[in-house]
């Protein structure tokens, strides 16, 4: 009688740590993940395809992080992707028409903050739903990508030095993955040691208290939604660079993959927890399985059930984190 | 036993070691109204809510009609003929009388698909609302109906499930002089159906009309039954207030200083009105009144988290506008809001985080935190208030409520304040940590502070303030030295019993 319960309650301590510690859980799944790709292809585990892997999370994970900052307040952002794309086409027709490089950088930059602005004034001072304000917000991006466009990537003219954003690389190292980690650094700055974000974590946990210890939370989640309209921007830059044009469907997959990076990174979508390097192994896992099942030849449709049963497996995780957490 | 309809014996509740009822026993008798009354805390929530299901474990015996009974769930309740008129409606705002009347009851014309039948629903509720008040509009979606309407549309609802034994509680705390008269009526009518009544109300004139016994409760056990003949309410007062005031609050005598905070004529329409104070440094002032006086109301609004309407906030002699709670602490004001976990603290964040958030600004460089400037001061106020933790990081969710109390009372500490106010400061915490903080306001107020205490617990006000203050239905009825307080005197000042009394 006594040793099973001590045998429950030591197998209850090692739930327990799993659970409480999602990204050692998740890092465990990453691992495992890499292993077992390495062994079932060839491919998988080579200096080039690592690259690549780091490469194509790079602008998954720039997306994410700002999805995190928003997510941590207790917010969703639907428009990053629609946002990104946009910008990949305002920034390639501004290059294209001969205009200063910094310049067409700092104005596709400032159309994305303006319209995670407006995502944040909707919200937190109109008071409507992030859900449908951010969904109104994509469809208006989606509206004048199409307008602008008429569904044709625009592709000429772009210069080397815009193209070198995507594509250069410094000693050997792809420039995007020097940026991506150049926001990840920032980011986690921001989070962990400025006073931003101890007035994030505390509004996403409880915003009355927040309010009532003297914290503005309507400024702190318009913030979140400038941060992630600014990201998606400068991520929609770097795509249409690395992919040489400006793709009006570049950002198909691109919600998915970066609201899927950032709940299996462990950040909670009820708000008040969530760090960014889990958002960073969330976007290396998805892109591992998206990499390690095209090595095996999956089909991509196949692909997407996986992805989208590993993120219903990472809130199912949450979501059971959070009711043990109650108690 | 012939002719009861409901019998307690000995029941029992507890919540962690606080006691919400100790050893309880009532009888209500068939076909009697029956009234509930007691101060803020002294249990009738907890004993309703135990006879209609809505706590489930409790220790001690039940009888319905000789039947005894454990209900699981107020469903339950439902089934042995109890209703239970809360006093949060419990009405959807946008359906209309009839569909809220019958809501969950619906007539059907095709079981299998939920048809409901319009015509025959609306014939029902009818009968039902005319038992109550004939005439009673039910086309009217419920939210644009007054107050008076919506509590008769809720009675309606409760007889529709044909109960033999209906709780009202608080049925007049929303409704006018003249609406009351129109409920009293109902309730003997009632009576005169048959059905037996448990009635709560702090308005001691409503329970003198409508009772024919009372049952007294303080601090989670009864007092006294009794007929209402022959009871004049200086007896019922004496008898909820009861226990000699111990002197559990060693206030000690404090040089009053200069006058630090001063509010005129402040109004919030619908919460309070013409509300005017002013608190001394080293001075504590104790806002007494039941829940929903306006005594947290006022104090939110002077604190900026809720808007004014209109009056003035004065500090140090200074007129000053507080627009948000940032600007008050800025001037110098903190309060300590009345609901711990839902005001006070970020459950899921350590008590670092939480006793830090006050003072972000201050104890910052730049955009930085100054982490190591605010662990100080997190340390120092962890000791001086003696919160028990292993350490720091603690989240606040795994302590206990004394400490979750003193954590929220340390984030305000932090700030240096020169007013705090303490909103039910000691609401559901032991009484050893209650005693700590009782000492610590006392130390407060030997440091200058002033200090401005709501409590709904009366040994608290006397034993603490220097001064009083009553507020009853948003405004401010009296105020008086401690000298000159009695527990009688403040209660039947705010349950509003006598009118020509005031100092």
């Amino acid at each position: 009688m006594k040793r099973a319960d001590g045998a429950k309650k030591s197998s209850e301590k090692t739930i327990s740590l799993i659970i409480n510690n999602h990204e050692f859980t998740i890092a465990i799944f990453l691992v495992f993940m890499i292993v077992v790709f390495s062994i079932v292809t060839d491919t998988f585990l080579s200096v080039t395809n690592i690259l690549n892997i780091f490469n194509l999370t790079s602008i998954t994970f720039i997306m994410a992080a700002g999805m995190t900052l928003v997510m941590i307040c207790g917010g969703i952002d639907l428009s990053v992707a629609a946002i990104m794309t946009l910008s990949g086409i305002i920034s390639t027709s501004m290059i294209a028409s001969g205009m200063n490089m910094w310049l067409v950088i700092l104005f596709t930059i400032g159309v994305g903050i303006l319209a995670g602005l407006i995502n944040g004034i909707m919200t937190a001072k109109i008071g409507i739903v992030d859900f449908i304000a951010t969904l109104a917000m994509q469809l208006v991006c989606h509206g004048i990508t199409f307008t602008w466009t008429g569904g044709y990537p625009i592709f000429e003219n772009l210069t080397d030095r815009f193209k070198f954003w995507g594509q250069g690389r410094v000693f050997g190292i792809p420039f995007l993955v020097i940026l991506a980690l150049a926001v990840f650094v920032i980011v986690h700055i921001l989070l962990s040691k400025c006073r931003f974000g101890s007035r994030l974590y505390a509004t996403g946990g409880n915003k009355e208290a927040s309010r009532l210890s003297g914290i503005n939370v309507s400024r702190v989640k318009i913030m979140t939604f400038v941060v992630s309209g600014g990201l998606a921007a400068f991520a929609g830059i770097l795509m249409a660079s690395r992919l040489g044009s400006g793709q009006p469907t570049a950002g198909e997959t691109s919600l998915n993959d970066v609201i899927g990076s950032t709940i299996l990174g462990g950040t909670s979508p009820s708000g008040g927890i969530g760090k960014v390097y889990g958002t960073l192994m969330g976007a290396i896992i998805f892109t591992v399985i998206t990499n390690g099942l095209t090595h095996l030849q999956v089909n991509s449709y196949v692909q997407e059930i996986v992805r989208g049963v590993i993120i219903l497996l990472a809130l199912a995780l949450n979501a059971y984190r959070e009711r043990l957490g109650a108690r | 036993m012939e002719g009861l309809a409901l019998e307690l014996s000995h029941v029992k509740k507890s919540y962690g070691g606080i006691h919400a009822l100790r050893d309880v026993s009532f009888q209500l008798k068939a076909g009697e109204v029956h009234s509930l009354i007691g101060e803020n805390g002294a249990g009738k929530s907890t004993l309703i809510k135990i006879i209609s299901g809505a706590i489930p474990d409790y220790e001690g015996e039940m009888k319905v009609e000789g039947e005894t009974v454990h209900f699981k769930n107020p469903l339950e309740a439902q089934n042995h003929k109890i209703a239970t008129i809360y006093q949060e409606r419990s009405l959807i705002p946008d359906l209309n009388g009839a569909a809220n009347i019958l809501l969950g009851q619906e007539p059907q014309k095709n079981r299998t698909i939920g048809w409901i039948d319009r015509a025959k629903m609306k014939e029902r509720a009818r009968y039902y609302a005319d038992l109550v008040a004939p005439g009673l509009p039910l086309n009217l979606p419920v939210k644009k109906m007054s107050a008076a309407q919506q509590q008769l549309i809720e009675i309606a609802k409760a007889l529709s499930h044909e109960p033999n034994i209906i709780i009202m509680d608080e049925p007049t705390s929303s409704l006018t002089d003249k609406e009351t008269v129109l409920l009293i009526e109902i309730v003997k009518r009632l009576r005169e159906m048959g059905k037996s009544i448990i009635f709560i109300s702090h308005k001691l004139k409503d329970i003198f009309e409508v009772s024919d016994r009372i049952t007294v409760l303080r601090d989670g056990a009864v007092v006294e039954h009794s007929d209402v003949e022959g009871v004049t309410e200086d007896d019922l007062v004496r008898m909820m207030v009861g226990r000699p005031i111990q002197n559990l609050f060693p206030k000690e005598d404090v040089e009053i200083g200069r006058e630090v905070l001063r509010v005129s004529h402040l109004t919030r329409t619908g919460k309070f009105e013409d509300v005017s104070y002013e608190v001394h440094a080293g001075e504590i002032l104790g806002i007494a009144g039941l829940v929903g006086a306006g005594r947290s109301e006022t104090a939110m609004s002077i604190f900026g988290g809720d808007r004014l309407d209109s009056g003035e906030v004065w500090l140090e002699g200074e007129k000053i506008s507080i627009k948000s709670p940032a600007d008050a602490i800025e001037k110098g004001i903190a309060l300590v809001p009345e609901d711990r976990k839902y005001q006070g603290l970020i459950l899921g964040m350590s008590i670092r985080d939480n006793m830090a958030l006050a003072i972000l600004r201050e104890y910052s460089r730049w955009i930085f935190n100054d982490t190591r400037g605010q662990n100080q001061v997190v340390d120092q106020y962890m000791e001086k208030l003696e919160v028990k933790a292993p350490s720091k990081q603690q989240k606040v969710k795994n302590l206990s409520g004394g400490n979750q109390q003193k954590v929220v009372i340390g984030k305000w500490l932090s700030v240096k304040p020169k007013v705090l106010i303490l909103d039910e400061p000691t609401r559901g915490i032991d009484v050893g940590t209650k005693a700590e903080i009782y000492k610590l306001i006392g130390r407060l107020a030997k440091e200058g502070v002033a200090i401005v205490l709501i409590s709904s617990e009366m040994p608290e006000i006397l034993g603490l303030s220097d001064r009083i203050l009553v507020m009853r239905e948003g405004k401010a009825v009296a105020s008086m030295d401690r000298k000159d307080a009695t527990e009688e005197k403040i209660l039947k000042l705010y349950l509003g019993g006598v009118h020509n009394e005031e100092s």
